[in-house]
This record gives structure tokens, C-alpha cells and sequence, in this order.
């Protein structure tokens, strides 16, 4: 699924050169559901980028179902991004003034999806996530948390290879991270693969696998022994209106 | 994406910032409106000028005295009195030249009881009236008789009438008004050609030559010969056989200065015509920089619409838009700001140039060559002003446009 191998990442600030990825080797098998850790300057943030092709390696090569991507222009990044990538941030991204149900179709659109199976597949999307009632809510009447899962349903709208998300529960309260977690576990168990980006250990503990990394390097890589279990249920909200 | 949702994606975005969309149209809205305005108004001055010049007389030829030349001082045209009432015989009627008058014109205090008016008296033959197309209201014209009895009789504009007997449709045949003292019998009025200002034919006193050149010039001065040429492609054989016979008759030789000028009617048209394609052009040009600022506005607008957008520019790139797809969905909110705005002023031009033409009572024309003009001109500038701020759009670099605040 994916493979990195021997991977860099060099900044050039005027002389000064920062390796932000000093060579990191990792495989992220199909179905796994891992989470990425460290302090901030470990390098994590330019691997969710790699990872995600927002941005290419200076050296090393990626393998992403089988191609490698590592020396892509940029628009056939955009072209990776859109088929194979599915992005959740920590502040959401959604367009504002703009529906849910536009939000979610916004991938598709780029896909060159016709707008009837378009507007199908976002609202199924939409209810996966219990957000079938707020269909055509704009993000500012959203809370927080129903505005992330709007941005999971655009993530997997287009059915994705792996779904990234960067610090998903950073802007959440417990309660909607929680609820945010039960998510990610369901489509986890439903076969997709996650990539998740925490400095949260309490989050990292609802994922499968946690990798450390410090100074540019993986530090560490363990499974986790018993994934704690996200209880939040998800309510189907506004349906009953 | 395909095109048809590129137009979908920018219009919503147009409508999600309408008093801002709707103020950037007005930059063009008032450019366009300006120049298609402005061309109208200009074009129908030039018709109204051909039409009235054309209306002076057709195929129209005048012969006025050359230049005097006392003392080293050169005067004006006509300065000196070198045409005599022996040249009007000189010029043959025949295959060019159709008819001759001679004319010498003053101006007199005319008094009819206490009606008094001050106005141009016309002294000329009766070929005066087929070469200006004279035509009669009531009574006649002056005749040969009239004018070799040098007969005190006179023909008066419709102007005249109302200034001395108050009404339009007095009855004056048989009236005897005074000119400049002489007395002179009314024998005719002409009908209105509604020509007004400065030697309108309206305003104006005509009368046999030699009663004009005997009772109130004193002298036996022609001021013009008028002559008019079968057609217009006679125009300059007529010119040719008149400055060949006058040369004769004045005794001047090959090779010397005219002592006498031929105007042809055509050259002033030309001339005139020149002048007020000129101010059109002038009129446009400075109408047409209006649109240059209107093109500036909207990418002046598009820079911040960018700026301001560059999360949204972040979040399209990162879910899959390309490079082009960005571009198109910027540079399609320039143009449909720049056309829509150019179709509106389209009709604004249209209907302000109307107004003018009504307020100004002349006719305006909205030639279909300015409109398709400023229609082309406003898409352009859609394009050229919002290619920039599109290509800055859609060279982003989502990581950074995904950081911004």
C-alpha cells in the first residue's frame, strides 16, 4: 500500500540546510489503521505532507499502490491526491458558504463525476457519518465536530486508498473527538487504511500501530496490544426534526 | 472538470460577493457605456452635419474674388472685388455646368409698420432658386424681368415673416416693407427648410441682384457665383471649364495665381465630415480609456478576491483541483464580470445616447460595428486583466495556501 524508502526531506534556508526527513524508511500495509507522534519540529507534519503528495521528497522514493510518486509534477500530484488520498485537517477546510452536501461533492467534482451520481454518493457519504439530517447546513451552523465529520465524508467520498488526517481532534472537545475516533475505527473495520498525525497519546490509543518520530527519524514503531475502544455513539442528527 | 462546471463554480462564487461583483461591473458598465455613447453621438453630429451641408445645394460649386494685394498686405478670400456680372456670362451652360447664379449679399434693418427685423438680403437672378431648391410657400420668385428692371420686389424667408408681421401665416403678398429705407413690394415667401443659425435660408431676404447692387450696395460688386454641375461626377468638369473660361475673361496667364477661388461643396463636406470623425474618435479614445480602467478595476478586484481565497485555492488543490482547473474558475469570474458588465452598458450606452440625441435634438446612430467592438473590447480585457490574478490563483502551492490565515 504504501512504502517509503530512504526518504528525505532538506529545507535550504539561505546556507543553512534543515533536513526535516533524514532518510525514513516505512510500510503501511492495506486495512492498517496507524498513527503518527512526535514533538513539534520531529518531522511529522513534512511526512503527512509526503504522505499525502502535497509535497514531493528531495530524495527517496514512494511507493503508493505500487507507483512511485516521489518524482510527480504538480498537477499529477493533484490528479494522486484526488484518486488515492483522502484528507481530514485539524481545522476542517471546509469551503464556507457552502453546503455540506457541495462540500462532499467538491472531490468528485475535480473526478469529473457526472452531478447526479455526485449528489447521490455525498449524501451516502453524509450519512455514514450520522450528518444525514444537515445535508444543507453551512459549515458556521455546523458545531465543530459535525463540521469534521463533514470534512470525513469528503475524505472518503471517492473511496480512497488511504484517508490522512492531520490532528482531526486538535480543534474538538473530548466528546466530538471521541465521536470523531468511533469513526475512523468503523471505516478502519470496514477495510480502509488510515493515517493519523497526533501529539495526543490518549488519540494515538484508539489506533492499531503508533510510530514515533523524533529529529527526522522514526524513533519508534509498536503495535498497540489492546486499541481502546471510541464508546461515543453516533446519533443521526436532525433527522428526527 | 469540464467547462460547463467551471462557469457553475465562478458564478456562485460572483453571487456569494454581490455587492463587490456588482461595484467591479460598474467600472465597465460606465466604460462601454461611454464609448458606445459617445460613438453614437458622435456618428449622428457627422450625419446631421452631411446631411444639412447637402442641403445647402446640390452639386453645389462657388466662386468667390480672389485675394486683394495692397501694399504687400495680403487680404482674405474674396478680399478683393474681381468678379464682375460679365463672368456669370462667361460660364456656358452645358454638359457639366447646369445653371449660374451670381450673388451679392448685406445685411439690412427691414420695417414693416412697427414690425422691424435685421437680416440678410440675398441679390441674385432667378436661377438662384433651381440651383438651391428653392421652393415657394406662396407667391413667386424673382424673375428675369425683375431683374433686368432691376424691380424693387422681394422673397421672404418664413423667419422674416414672423419677425415683422408677427405671424407665421400673415398674408404679405402685395406688402410693401422697407429695406434700409428703400421700399421693396413682397412678391413671395419661401417654405422652411428648418435650417437655423448664421445665414440660415429661413432668415433671410432675397431679391433681384441689380435692384441690391443699384439701391443698396452702390456699387456693382459679386460677392459669389454659385453653379451648379449636372451631377455629382460633373463636379469636376465643371470646376475645369470655369477656371478655364474665367482665366480667359480675366486675361490671366498660364503659370499666374487665380484672381478668383472655386469651392467645391464635396471638399467642405469631406473636410467636415474629417472634423467631426475626428472629435468621434477623440470622444471614443477618451471613452475607451474609462474602459481601460474598468479592466484595471477587475483585476484589481481579482488580486484580493485571490489573496483573500487563497485557504479555498488550498483546500480545492489538496482534494485534487489542478493547476488549469484553479485558472479557469478565476479567469471565468473576470470575464463574466467583464461581459456582463459590457452587456449592461451596452444598454446603458444605447439608452444614454438616445436621451442625448433627444435633449440635443439631433439623431444619434449605434453603428453595430461599436457595439460588437466594445463587446470584443470588454472580453478582452476579461482575459488579459484576469489571466495575473488567475495564473496567481492556480500556481499556488497547497501547502502554503492551506497555512494561510
Amino acid at each position: 500500500m504504501i512504502d517509503l524508502k530512504g526518504i528525505k526531506k532538506i529545507y535550504a534556508n539561505g546556507d543553512i540546510q534543515v533536513a526535516a526527513l533524514a532518510g525514513v524508511d516505512l510500510h503501511v500495509g492495506a486495512s492498517e489503521f496507524v498513527s503518527i507522534m512526535g514533538p513539534s519540529g520531529s518531522g511529522k507534519s513534512s511526512m503527512m505532507n509526503i504522505l499525502g503528495c502535497l509535497d514531493t521528497p528531495t530524495e527517496g522514493e514512494y511507493f503508493l499502490d505500487g507507483t512511485d510518486v516521489a518524482k510527480a509534477s504538480g498537477d499529477q500530484l493533484s490528479v494522486i491526491r484526488n484518486r488515492k488520498i483522502g484528507f481530514v485537517f485539524q481545522g476542517f477546510n471546509l469551503l464556507p458558504r457552502t453546503m455540506a452536501v457541495e462540500n462532499v461533492e467538491l472531490p468528485m467534482l475535480y473526478a469529473g463525476v457526472p452531478s447526479k451520481e455526485r449528489r447521490t454518493r455525498a449524501i451516502e457519504a453524509l450519512e455514514s457519518v450520522g450528518l444525514g439530517g444537515r445535508i444543507y447546513h453551512k459549515p458556521k451552523e455546523l458545531s465543530g465536530g459535525q463540521q469534521q465529520r463533514v470534512a470525513i465524508a469528503r475524505a472518503l467520498v471517492t473511496k480512497p486508498s488511504i484517508i490522512l488526517a492531520d490532528e482531526p481532534t486538535g480543534n474538538l472537545d473530548s466528546k466530538s473527538s471521541e465521536e470523531v475516533m468511533a469513526i475512523f475505527q468503523r471505516l478502519h473495520e470496514s477495510g480502509n487504511t488510515i493515517v493519523l498525525v497526533t501529539h495526543e497519546p490518549d488519540i494515538a490509543e484508539f489506533t492499531e500501530r503508533i510510530v514515533h518520530f523524533r529529529d527526522g527519524n522514526i524513533e519508534g514503531d509498536e503495535k498497540v496490544a489492546n486499541p481502546r475502544k471510541a464508546r461515543a455513539q453516533i446519533v443521526e442528527e436532525g433527522v428526527a426534526k | 472538470m469540464n467547462f460547463l462546471e467551471s462557469i457553475r463554480v465562478s458564478l456562485r462564487a460572483l453571487r456569494a460577493n454581490k455587492l463587490r461583483s456588482a461595484l467591479t461591473m460598474l467600472g465597465m458598465i460606465i466604460g462601454v457605456a461611454a464609448v458606445i455613447a459617445m460613438v453614437g453621438i458622435g456618428n449622428g453630429a457627422t450625419a446631421s452635419i452631411t446631411s444639412q451641408i447637402q442641403g445647402l445645394g446640390s452639386n453645389l460649386l462657388t466662386i468667390s474674388s480672389g485675394q486683394s494685394n495692397s501694399g504687400g498686405v495680403r487680404g482674405g478670400m474674396g478680399s478683393s472685388d474681381t468678379l464682375k456680372m460679365t463672368d456669370v456670362d462667361k460660364i456656358q451652360i452645358g454638359t457639366a455646368v447646369k445653371a449660374v447664379a451670381p450673388v451679392a449679399n448685406t445685411n439690412g434693418q427691414v420695417v414693416f409698420g412697427s414690425g422691424n427685423t435685421s437680416t440678410t438680403i440675398m441679390g441674385t437672378t432667378q436661377d438662384y432658386q433651381e440651383i438651391k431648391n428653392v421652393t415657394m410657400a406662396t407667391g413667386r420668385f424673382i424673375t428675369t424681368d425683375d431683374v433686368d428692371k432691376a424691380a424693387r420686389v422681394a422673397v421672404l424667408g418664413p423667419t422674416v415673416v414672423t419677425d415683422l408681421f408677427g405671424d407665421a401665416n400673415a398674408s404679405v403678398i402685395g406688402k410693401v416693407i422697407k429695406i434700409n429705407n428703400v421700399p421693396f413690394q413682397v412678391i413671395g415667401v419661401t417654405t422652411s427648410t428648418g435650417s437655423t443659425g448664421f445665414m440660415s435660408s429661413d432668415d433671410m431676404i432675397t431679391a433681384p441682384i441689380s435692384t441690391i447692387q443699384q439701391r443698396l450696395l452702390g456699387k456693382k460688386t459679386v460677392r459669389n457665383i454659385l453653379v451648379s454641375a449636372t451631377s455629382a461626377d460633373q463636379m469636376q468638369a465643371a470646376q475645369n471649364q470655369i477656371t478655364a473660361e474665367l482665366e480667359r475673361a480675366h486675361n490671366i496667364q498660364a503659370g499666374k495665381n487665380d484672381d478668383f477661388n472655386i469651392q467645391n461643396q464635396a471638399d467642405m463636406l469631406q473636410t467636415m465630415t474629417g472634423v467631426t470623425q475626428t472629435l468621434t474618435m477623440l470622444l471614443g479614445g477618451i471613452a475607451g480609456i474609462s474602459l481601460l480602467v474598468g479592466g484595471i478595476g477587475i483585476m484589481n478586484i481579482m488580486l484580493v478576491s485571490v489573496t483573500e481565497r487563497t485557504r479555498e485555492i488550498g483546500i480545492r488543490k489538496a482534494i485534487g483541483a489542478k493547476g488549469l482547473d484553479i485558472m479557469m474558475q478565476f479567469l471565468i469570474e473576470a470575464i463574466v464580470l467583464s461581459i456582463l458588465g459590457g452587456g449592461i452598458g451596452i444598454v446603458l450606452g444605447f439608452g444614454g445616447s438616445t436621451l442625448a440625441g433627444k435633449a440635443l435634438k439631433m439623431s444619434t446612430s449605434i453603428s453595430p460595428t461599436s457595439v460588437l467592438v466594445a463587446f470584443g473590447f470588454s472580453a478582452a480585457i476579461g482575459i488579459i486583466f484576469g489571466v495575473f490574478p488567475a495564473r496567481k490563483a492556480a500556481s499556488m502551492d497547497p501547502i502554503d495556501a492551506l497555512r494561510y490565515e
